[in-house]
């Protein structure tokens, strides 16, 4: 790591082991071995450094060099992305915005984005470029007479229209509530994203937990004797359904017990549904075709929505 | 890890003017990132090393850096969260906190941030330091107070990280880990300033080097003088300008691999394109491509060269002489036929 000084200035530098380069920030990592404490040491070193970097920009393998103001600029190399360069953001990788609603439809319809006016137009008026709305607009300037005075000072009553409603008034309430249509658009867009964001993990979060069960379930011990992962919470596959007694043995107890399930605020037993089933018994009796209740293809149930056939009972009742 | 987000940021709440909209734009994730910005936070008491440290890199830092003025009572290794809430109000996302007291004197910790959450925390004990020199220069004229250096704020600093140690994880006697990997990672954060497309030969004035030796960080900063050397390459010196410290490795707080990792996620466009086609030849420096035609192979006997009319003009005459050489490789005119 010794500088030849033989009269002449050189700008070689010897190392035993090589260097590595980042060009865009300026680094230099050296792995060699130290030799030294002092000050004098370390200046040294450090000059023998920033004579291996500098080389390494002005040589300029592959870099791209102008001459900008009378000084020679060199463009520097991409940053190294590798496991010695790579450094951490500041802030996460920004998400891609999902589509709002009038988007996807746009999209699936064909529908172009509307092609972007220019903000200034020409007023012919006042003979001057104004903005196309805002402050000091063009369609402004049209409504003002010579003096400055609004020519929309007097509107005629259509024969449909209700004279005690002042115009103006109407056209601010109007304008009121198109603002407040669009906020609230607009923050549905936000929360549908926001729940996309979450059904999407809860969605591959259940369908991960589904095809581990089956998995499970495919062995011939029917997941049984399997190995657990550390942190696995054993999965109760199969087994008998357990079922607790509605009643009670003690006689004076299972009579409160009924009273106190029939009256509860959220009764176990549900009267509505177990008249129903009666019924339906009876109609399957009488040789009546009985309509299901409408259920979705992973068997969950639609909840609160109440099916054509139930409120028929209702009526028929 | 990823920080709940405010109405303002999830856009529930609207910016009301043109500036809160391009504040939130600024503030916002971007695949192309801002500087980032430091601040220099001063805990329960304060020494006067601490003090000119702050001000040494505040000035080198600037305009990327901010110094409170009051001191704050944070214990970063204890509780962190103030850290974090004062990196998330001013949009930074390195920190740097000083304090002082007999059990850890002169004490300097640096921390980096990711989402203004904590990522990584190194405490530093200053020693040996030498301050940023200032020259004072006599003129009856004009006297004024500048840094012998002449550096300009803002000027990209090469860094140089010497020493074997630096590739090394020490495992010390409580069985924890101080990864030196980790750490050079956080001092090339925290030193390196702005990214740059394109460098000023000129401009490479500011260099700063670290070298690690049983567990002390030599801090050494210097100026850069490029002199003639014959070749393309100039000649290095160095001239001592002082910001030197001798910083002893204290305590660490380094975020687990996988944090890290996602903390080092980049964006999908941001990786170097694979420049296709383009070769050097290493003994001539050319660049060289290789042009694909679409038929088969050139059938040479059938090129057509003859063209007939212009071929069997004669050349204008002329005599050569050492100014009329250099005609000889323009392009000479033909008259029109």
């Amino acid at each position: 790591m010794e500088v030849e000084k033989v009269g002449a200035v050189t700008v070689e530098v010897e190392k035993v082991l090589e260097p590595q380069f980042d060009l865009k920030d300026l680094l230099i990592f050296d792995t060699n071995e130290l030799t030294g404490k002092s000050n004098e040491y370390l200046k040294d070193l450090a000059r023998d450094n920033a004579q291996l970097l500098i080389n390494q920009i002005f040589k300029g393998d592959g870099l791209e060099t102008e001459v900008v103001n009378d000084s020679i600029v060199t463009e520097l190399p991409d940053k190294k992305y590798d496991d010695v360069f790579i450094q951490p953001r500041e802030k996460p990788v920004p998400k891609k915005a999902a589509q709002t609603k009038w988007e996807a439809y746009a999209t699936l319809k064909g529908i172009n984005p509307k092609k972007k006016k220019s903000r200034m137009v020409w007023c012919e008026i006042t003979n001057s470029w104004k903005p196309r709305w805002g402050y000091m607009r063009a369609e402004k300037a049209s409504q003002l007479n010579k003096n400055d005075e609004s020519k929309d000072w007097i509107r005629e009553i259509k024969p449909h229209e209700d004279p005690n409603v002042d115009p103006w008034e109407k056209e601010k309430a109007e304008k009121k509530e198109r603002v407040a249509k669009n906020e609230h658009a607009r923050l549905k867009n936000i929360a549908r994203q926001r729940g996309m964001n979450n059904a999407k993990k809860q969605q591959d979060k259940d369908e991960l937990r589904d095809s581990f069960r089956k998995a499970k379930y495919s062995t011939a011990s029917l997941g049984n004797f399997d190995k657990a992962v550390e942190g696995e919470k054993k999965e109760k596959i199969g087994g008998k359904k357990k079922y607790n007694a509605l009643f009670s043995k003690d006689a004076e107890a299972e009579q409160k017990q009924i009273l106190d399930l029939m009256s509860a605020k959220n009764p176990k037993f549900n009267k509505n549904s177990a008249a129903d089933k009666v019924l339906n018994l009876e109609k399957r009796k009488a040789g009546g075709k009985v309509q299901k209740r409408n259920f979705k293809a992973d068997g969950k149930s639609r909840k609160g929505k109440p099916t054509g056939n139930k409120v028929a009972n209702r009526r028929q009742r | 890890m990823v920080a709940s987000k405010t109405a303002v940021e999830s856009g529930v709440v609207r910016a009301k003017n043109a500036r809160q909209k391009r504040k939130l734009l600024n503030e916002a994730p971007k695949v192309f990132e801002n500087a980032k910005s430091t601040i220099f936070i001063k805990g329960g008491n304060v020494s006067d090393i601490i003090t000119n440290v702050f001000t040494d890199l505040h000035r080198l830092k600037s305009p990327h850096s901010l110094v409170f003025k009051k001191k704050n009572i944070v214990r970063p290794f204890e509780d962190a969260s103030s850290l974090e809430f004062f990196s998330k109000k001013t949009d930074s996302s390195l920190i740097g906190f000083g304090s002082h007291n007999k059990k850890r004197p002169h004490n300097f910790v640096i921390a980096r941030t990711f989402d203004h959450q904590i990522l990584d925390m190194v405490e530093l004990g200053i020693g040996n330091y030498v301050a940023l020199k200032y020259e004072f220069t006599r003129s009856f004229i004009l006297p004024f107070f500048s840094p012998s250096a002449e550096i300009a704020m803002g000027t990209k600093p090469m860094l140089s990280f010497a020493g074997d140690a630096w590739e090394n994880v020490l495992e010390l006697k409580d069985g924890s880990k101080i990864d030196f990997k980790r750490i050079r990672s956080l001092f090339v954060d925290f030193f390196r300033g702005d990214t740059i497309d394109n460098v000023r030969r000129t401009g490479l004035e500011l260099l700063m080097q670290f070298t690690l030796q049983e567990g002390v960080i030599s801090m050494r900063t210097y100026k850069v003088i490029m002199k003639k050397s014959g070749q393309e390459e100039p000649r290095v010196e160095l001239e001592s300008i002082g910001l030197n410290m001798d910083l002893t490795v204290r305590r660490t707080q380094l975020s687990n691999p996988t944090n890290f990792k996602k903390a080092c996620k980049q964006p999908a466009g941001i990786k170097e394109k694979n420049r296709k086609n383009i070769t050097k030849d290493g003994l001539t420096g050319e660049v060289r491509g290789t042009v694909h035609l679409p038929s088969a192979r050139q059938n040479l006997d059938e090129i057509a060269l003859n063209h007939k009319k212009v071929m069997k003009r004669p050349m204008p005459e002329k005599e050569i002489d050492s100014e009329d050489e250099k005609e000889f490789d323009q392009d000479v005119e033909m008259e029109e036929m």
